[in-house]
């Protein structure tokens, strides 16, 4: 499975997780020796009551505060919809106005794996367009496997004839859905580097004098009030901590290493490559005919020391956790390869041939960067008159790629909650209709993160037992035609 | 519940001119719900409409009235803002109402945008007159003013108009498309107001009224020759009344006891019937089934219990 990473969660991972002195021990315990994971609930910071008596400027119906790429999704998402068309709608972004004017020679090293699902709704913004007139790569074919044993596994769609996903860059997407939005003038409103001071919001049932609305204080001294607020804005998310909403959440011992690479000689590179080596995971995913991506998620004292390396070294590393021998049983060996036999026979061609990953020659200059891995999850993604959405309200380990499209997934589920309220002339921002998007949100997002917890436990171990139960496991899902397709389309929404 | 025999002058909210009022007793009562919300004082001035119509002296006009608003007493805003929000607490004893909206909303919408060949989406309403009879807080009437229509809510309770304006003064969207006014169907009527409204609505309305033969008379004349009226009520039933009456306000409680009058029920024959000797055409009867334990509403094909009715005024040739 591919990886990826989004711009805001390498700057928020920055961080190491927080752990409250005194607070309530929640009920998931840790199983694995790796990465042992630490669990913390966020309480929020008080309040600057001093800002609370202002008088607000102006009156949004919709607010999205934060501009990354799930943030601008949203607002085109809304702007484009023909049900709220005269609704007004802003979008807060603390930073800059990101629209490259050309596409860079050189590879970003921060780049996402967008779904067939994340495609299609950046196409219903409008956004794909500018996407894929930039930089896209897409591949055909993902292959995974064992670093411990022969045990494999490879996903494709309609015998190599669809595309699994798409590589891109993070500074192309973002490119993409601010083109798109330069085009809504009228639409949508947009605030470029206004930051955010705070945020109030209203008790359900608005008593006697309070405001009815959700505001918003802006650090240069403006309210604006608003029907629904949405809370793009990461995984430090200050609108969630305003609301008072738990965010469970544990970091590994582990950090992911980016890098763009040079393959030794040209190929088709339609193939994202992930191995499981006992410290965690590693991927290269297409960029280009002659480069290809790197995320490497491993301790945090090996992406020390990979970032440090000189070139040739890197490389040397990178290729040897491709194609290296790591520790083996020889029983876990032979099981392996009697249920290879087996499967063989008994669904000749149901199993694929091992192909191997192109191996690497030079590493781009300045692409090396690391980031801590976490995880979180909001115990609530809607409260009264807002809503959190993408990092705000998860994020997941990178491996499955899946941390941006659950985020996209979540702007397609709110804008449809949101205009269908709108439709029969309801209170947009009411918590009945948002509690909606929280129930299929969050049985979307929790099997999710619950599948790629599992893995990542699975796979960062080398004890013969689990490697032989995840070598199995992983021949017969291989084999087994419909439960791969199963697997495909979970994890293409 | 209200005694009606003051004579005061008034602004009427429609046109803005001055009336001198008088209410009427006991004709259409159509606030449903003045045994939930406790009537406290009555001391403030109340806009209605009725009788013969005058041009005012003083001439108080839209913004007149508008700028009485801020100067209203503090302890009556804070009253009558307590008063909407149980109106409006969509988990409280009116929850079956708001609840109702996600069937009745869509009706309303579907029909009109469909009568009158709308084809935008956003606020597909704008530009239609609607009057909301028996509005109360107005649960219906703001949806449908959100979709873009100039609703006029009339109520009979003066508290229920006041709970309302209170609760839409708070939503700038709503202050162009929305007004809310004191008074009965028949005091419309005589207040010469007729072929008006493009729909009207009274939901949940019929099964409280004394003279059936007046109101929809009345609601009939409102109307612009080829507008819609629509109605939602209880049938009377066996059924409806173990279920309405029996087990909703004695057993489950879910309505305050002695809201309902079985035998003010009506039948939708008797409603229909009554349509027609008004020049108004039936199109459309849906059952509807509401579930207490979901606070959810679905339509049925049985109009035993509950049932909505769409019909269409005779339009001029």
């Amino acid at each position: 499975m591919s990886a990826l990473f989004c711009r805001t969660t390498v700057r928020a991972f920055i961080r190491s997780t927080d752990v409250v002195p005194g607070t309530r021990r929640l009920a998931v315990r840790p199983l694995s020796s790796v990465g042992e994971p630490q669990q913390s609930t966020e309480s929020a910071p008080p309040p600057p009551e001093d800002t609370w008596e202002d008088v607000p400027q102006d009156f949004y119906d919709i607010i999205v505060s934060g501009g990354g790429m799930v943030g601008a999704a949203m607002a085109l998402a809304l702007g484009s919809d023909p049900v709220l068309l005269g609704r007004r709608i802003l979008m807060l972004d603390g930073g800059p106005r990101r629209v490259l004017t050309q596409v860079p020679d050189r590879f970003s090293s921060r780049v996402c794996s967008l779904t067939p699902g994340t495609v299609q709704l950046l196409q219903d913004i409008g956004a794909w367009d500018h996407i894929k007139n930039m930089r896209v790569r897409p591949y055909k074919r993902m292959q995974v496997w064992d670093a411990c044993s022969d045990a494999m596994i490879t996903f494709d769609r309609d015998e190599l004839n669809e595309d699994i996903a798409h590589i891109v860059e993070n500074d192309v997407i973002l490119s993409g859905l601010m083109q798109q939005l330069d085009g809504m003038q009228g639409l949508v409103d947009v605030m470029f580097d206004t930051k955010v001071k705070g945020y109030k919001l209203p008790s359900k049932v608005a008593d006697g004098e309070d405001s009815p609305w959700a505001r918003v204080i802006l650090e240069d001294g403006r309210v604006l009030d608003t029907r629904l607020l949405i809370g793009a804005d990461g995984p430090k998310s200050l609108l969630r901590q305003t609301a008072n909403i738990r965010q469970l959440s544990w970091s590994y011992s582990q950090a992911g290493v980016v890098a763009t690479l040079k393959l030794s000689e040209p190929t088709v590179n339609n193939v994202a490559w992930q191995r499981f080596l006992p410290t965690g995971p590693i991927a290269m995913l297409p960029l280009s005919e002659t480069h290809s991506n790197l995320v490497w998620s491993t301790t945090s004292e090996d992406a020390e020391t990979l970032l440090q390396m000189q070139p040739e070294e890197f490389v040397e590393a990178v290729n040897s956790a491709f194609w290296q021998d790591y520790k083996r049983e020889a029983a876990v060996d032979s099981a392996v390869q009697t249920v290879q036999s087996i499967l063989s026979t008994i669904s000749p061609g149901g199993t694929s041939a091992r192909q191997l990953p192109p191996s690497v020659s030079d590493v781009d200059a300045d692409s090396r960067a690391m980031f801590p891995l976490g995880l979180g999850h909001a115990t609530q993604y809607v409260k009264h008159r807002m809503a959190i959405i993408g990092d705000a309200a998860h994020r997941v380990h990178p491996m499955a790629g899946q941390g941006v499209n659950l985020g996209f997934g979540d702007v397609s589920c709110l804008k449809q909650v949101v205009s269908d309220a709108e439709a029969t002339g309801e209170d947009i921002g009411s918590v009945d209709r948002l509690l909606e998007f929280e129930t299929k949100r969050q049985q979307a997002v929790i099997p999710m993160m619950a599948a790629i917890e599992g893995l990542h436990r699975l796979y960062s171990s080398d004890n013969p037992a689990l490697v032989l139960l995840r070598s199995v496991g992983l021949q017969f899902t291989n084999a087994i035609k419909p439960l791969k397709n199963e697997i495909m389309g979970f994890a293409s929404k | 519940m209200i005694s009606l025999s003051l004579t005061k002058m008034h602004a009427c909210k429609l046109c803005g001119r001055m009336f001198r009022v008088v209410l009427r007793s006991n004709r259409a009562l159509l606030s449903r719900f003045n045994g939930v919300l406790d009537s406290t004082g009555r001391n403030t001035s109340v806009r209605s409409c009725s009788s013969t119509a005058y041009p005012s002296s003083d001439s108080v006009n839209e913004s007149g009235t508008k700028q009485k608003k801020t100067s209203i007493n503090p302890e009556e805003v804070k009253k009558f803002n307590a008063l909407a929000s149980k109106w409006w607490d969509t988990k409280g004893e009116l929850k079956g109402l708001h609840s109702m909206n996600r069937l009745r909303v869509p009706m309303i919408r579907d029909t009109l945008v469909k009568h009158h060949s709308i084809s935008k989406k956003s606020r597909p309403l704008e530009g239609l007159r609607i009057l909301d009879v028996g509005c109360g807080g107005g649960i219906l009437s703001v949806p449908l003013a959100k979709l873009g229509a100039q609703v006029t809510g009339l109520d009979a309770s003066e508290e229920a108009v006041k709970a309302a304006t209170a609760h839409m003064a708070r939503d700038p969207s709503l202050k162009d498309t929305l007004t809310f006014t004191h008074g009965t169907v028949e005091d419309l009527v005589a207040s010469e107001v007729r072929d008006y409204y493009d729909a009207l609505v009274a939901s949940e309305v019929i099964e409280h009224v004394d003279a059936l033969d007046d109101f929809v008379g009345s609601s009939c004349d409102l109307v612009k020759p080829g507008g819609s009226l629509f109605f939602t009520t209880i049938n009377r039933t066996t059924q409806s009344y173990y279920l309405a009456v029996i087990a909703a306000e004695y057993i489950v409680g879910v309505v305050p006891r002695g809201t309902h009058n079985w035998n003010k029920f009506v039948k939708p024959e008797e409603l229909k019937d009554e349509l027609k000797a008004n020049n108004c055409h039936p199109r459309l009867i849906h059952g509807m089934f509401y579930n207490p334990f979901l606070n959810r509403w679905n339509w049925t094909g049985s109009t035993e219990m509950n049932y909505a009715l769409h019909a269409i005024k005779e339009p001029e040739l």
